[in-house]
């Protein structure tokens, strides 16, 4: 089991601090306003918090990946919809780093780290949900410049952001092959037609994009003209263990605040967590954590030996996403009817973890992926 | 112009407190956090450094558990770092804190002692005053609002209804009351900087006159009982309610003789 240094304790310390103090008093107004925290998330940039994982060359602090996801995991915990856009930009800084020019990086990562731009990953369409291959935006050679046509659906950050990630359709010699390219705001062509109106993950804006004409340069290509795929799948296999963490954070606050309410709550004549039927529910959360904490450091422990963590990333995805739906939903129950009102975060929660079976490849696409793994 | 500033590892206010069979307070280092006073104290220091140039120097006293409260301190800004180790945590006992810190204060040569006016552990605003006294210098307790004009400090400190506006001439112990100064989040940066600055270590035995002379002792520590919880007394009519409560008084409470 990793051990944190005391370098990273320190870091640790910082970062639950700034959760309580900073984000954890804002959740619950983030969540009924249902807009993206802008100042607070310029704030968590100035504090270093997203310059954690970038790579020092980009003005980063590149610390281990245990680290980074137990960061997330604080951060989920003081507000999961807060955590959707740090995990966006640090799975993409690890998309930049590793498969763009060093142009395009300096372009940037600085900005990202600092939380002073916001970039967004457009590859789900109406028609290519889980079926990434069904893509239909496409990007055209035309002289200089790709010329990007095509719409994207539920885009984390997409209303807010600087920088835009865009998988597409492309012809590589005679054949079709997928593009990765990087845009910026600034370009004309990008237009922002809605934010959707979700059950959680509230404040972390969801978009739906149209690329018009969208003229990209040739040298905005990130990897090669038809690498997409494995840009796709290398960064998406970060992004799940992120993911992971983020159901071990949602997880921990409610099993925490659910501790808390059974030790209070009297019935008959008995503070609740007395009853068995309520502690077991507490104990069975407890060791879904604790199960869930070792499979993730486990994995970060193969990524820092520079190994594959395709089949176990989708592991973590599935086991901690429905342990954060499963925790949340039993936490809610012994709260009672106070858990099912707005008075407590619990209900917050729980609409919260409903979305970590969905995105980042639904659950049951990762279980393809291990089947295929395991049956191979 | 040189700022000593005495800071303190606590527990952290939130953390649940748990005591072990010899009835001590069991410390791990998830729930050690800087001191909130010292804290106020170390941000005031820092401003003035920034504003004036000074140079601030963080000292502690304790086990390798103080050490994350004068690395938070060099984080916020400060220039140095002392740690005087304690590992046996004799300095628990103020008076012989105070001759520790006063000593130190001494050696780097500060012109103005700073810290908070009691920390959120014990609460026993004691350290500050001694220091002050044994250093035969002027101080302020309980200070919102301090500001240099040449060789005074100009203070506003907090007293029973109001506020006193108190000026002192340097050298001077200055106590910091919640509200001097709104301590700053050290960044990822900074505290990674810190990391590669070194902390200079002195040993308590080489500035307690004498660990002998306690005058008083921590026996033991536990929590207060929880309240037990009250009735409500009900009836028809007030008079049936206050027949009620006095029965209630001289039968129950047994405070109420002859009624
Ligand atoms: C909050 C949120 C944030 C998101 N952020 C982003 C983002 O930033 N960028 C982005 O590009 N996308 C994003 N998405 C989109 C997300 O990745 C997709 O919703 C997800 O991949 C599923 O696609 P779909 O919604 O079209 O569902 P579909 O693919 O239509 O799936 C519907 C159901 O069928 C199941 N299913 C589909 N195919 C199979 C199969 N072969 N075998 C078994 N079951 C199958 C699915 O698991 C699911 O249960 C986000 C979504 C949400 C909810």
């Amino acid at each position: 089991m990793h051990v944190f240094n005391e370098e990273e304790r320190e870091i640790l310390t910082a970062v639950k601090r700034f959760c309580e103090d900073r984000i954890k008093p804002a959740a619950s107004a983030i969540d009924e306003e249902d807009v993206f925290p802008r100042e607070l998330y310029t704030e968590l940039g100035k504090a270093g918090i997203l310059a954690l994982t970038a790579p020092e060359e980009y003005g980063g602090l590149e610390i281990s990946v245990h680290c980074w996801l137990e960061c997330l995991s604080l951060i989920s915990a003081a507000s999961a919809s807060l955590s959707m856009s740090v995990t966006a930009c640090s799975s993409l800084m690890f998309l930049v780093s590793r498969f763009a020019s060093e142009e395009l990086g300096q372009k940037c990562l600085p900005k990202l780290a600092t939380g002073e731009a916001i970039m967004c990953a457009c590859i789900t369409e109406p028609n290519a949900g889980s079926d990434v291959s069904s893509i239909a935006t496409t990007a055209v050679l035309d002289g200089e410049h790709y010329l990007v046509n095509g719409s994207k659906i539920f885009i984390t950050s997409g209303s807010v952001a600087d920088y835009f990630v865009i998988f597409a359709k492309t012809r590589v010699g005679d054949k079709e092959g997928l593009i990765c390219l990087l845009a910026d705001k600034t370009m004309p062509g990008i237009r922002i037609t809605r934010d959707e109106k979700k059950l959680g993950m509230r404040g972390s804006v969801t978009s739906e994009l149209w690329f018009e004409d969208l003229r990209v340069p040739i040298d905005h290509v990130i990897g090669n003209a038809g690498d997409g795929f494995k840009v796709a799948y290398n960064t998406l296999e970060r992004g799940r263990l992120y993911v992971a963490a983020m159901g071990l954070g949602i997880a921990r606050a409610a099993q925490e605040a659910a501790v808390e309410y059974s030790k209070t709550r009297v019935q008959y004549g008995k503070p609740i967590c007395k009853y068995q039927a309520i502690q077991n529910k507490l104990v069975d959360m407890e060791i879904g954590i604790d199960a869930g904490h070792a499979l993730v450091h486990s994995i970060a422990e193969r990524i820092e030996r520079g190994e594959q963590t395709i089949k176990q990333a989708s592991c973590a995805k599935v086991f901690c996403s429905e342990l954060a739906e499963r925790v949340t939903a039993e936490a809610l129950q012994v709260f009672g009817g106070y858990g099912y009102c707005k008075d407590y975060p619990v209900e917050r929660y729980f609409r919260d973890a409903k979305a970590l079976p969905i995105f980042e490849g639904a659950n049951e696409v990762q279980r393809n992926i291990i089947g295929k793994v395991i049956l191979a | 112009m040189r700022i000593a500033v005495f800071v303190k590892q606590v527990m952290d206010p939130e953390a649940v407190l748990a005591f072990d069979e010899s009835g001590a307070l069991v410390q791990n280092e998830q729930n050690l956090i800087i001191d909130a006073y010292s804290e106020y104290a170390v941000e005031r220091a820092v401003q003035l450094k920034e504003e004036l140039g000074f140079e601030v120097i963080a000292v502690t006293i304790g086990d390798e558990n103080s050490i994350p409260a004068v690395r938070h301190a060099l984080s916020m800004g400060c220039s140095e770092a002392y740690q005087v180790s304690d590992p046996d945590q004799l300095c628990t006992i103020p008076e012989l804190k105070a001759q520790v810190l006063a000593a130190v204060a001494k050696e780097v040569s500060a012109d103005l002692v700073m810290g908070g006016c009691m920390s959120a552990d014990t609460g026993r605003a004691q350290v500050m005053p001694r220091v002050a006294e044994i250093l035969g210098l002027p101080h302020v307790n309980k200070v919102v609002e301090m500001r240099l004009e040449g060789n005074l400090v100009c203070t506003k400190s907090e007293v029973n209804d109001g506020i006193a506006e108190i000026d002192v001439q340097l050298p001077a112990v200055i106590c910091a009351q919640e509200g001097l100064a709104e301590p700053r989040y050290p960044s990822m940066w900074d505290i990674m900087q810190t990391r590669k600055k070194t902390i200079q270590t002195r040993s308590v035995n080489e500035y307690a006159t004498s660990c002998a002379s306690t005058s008083h002792l921590a026996v033991v520590l536990r929590l207060k009982e929880a309240r037990k919880s009250g009735s409500i007394i009900e009836g028809e009519t007030l008079s049936e309610v206050v027949q009620k409560a006095v029965s209630a008084l001289r039968d129950e409470a047994k405070v109420l003789w002859g009624a």
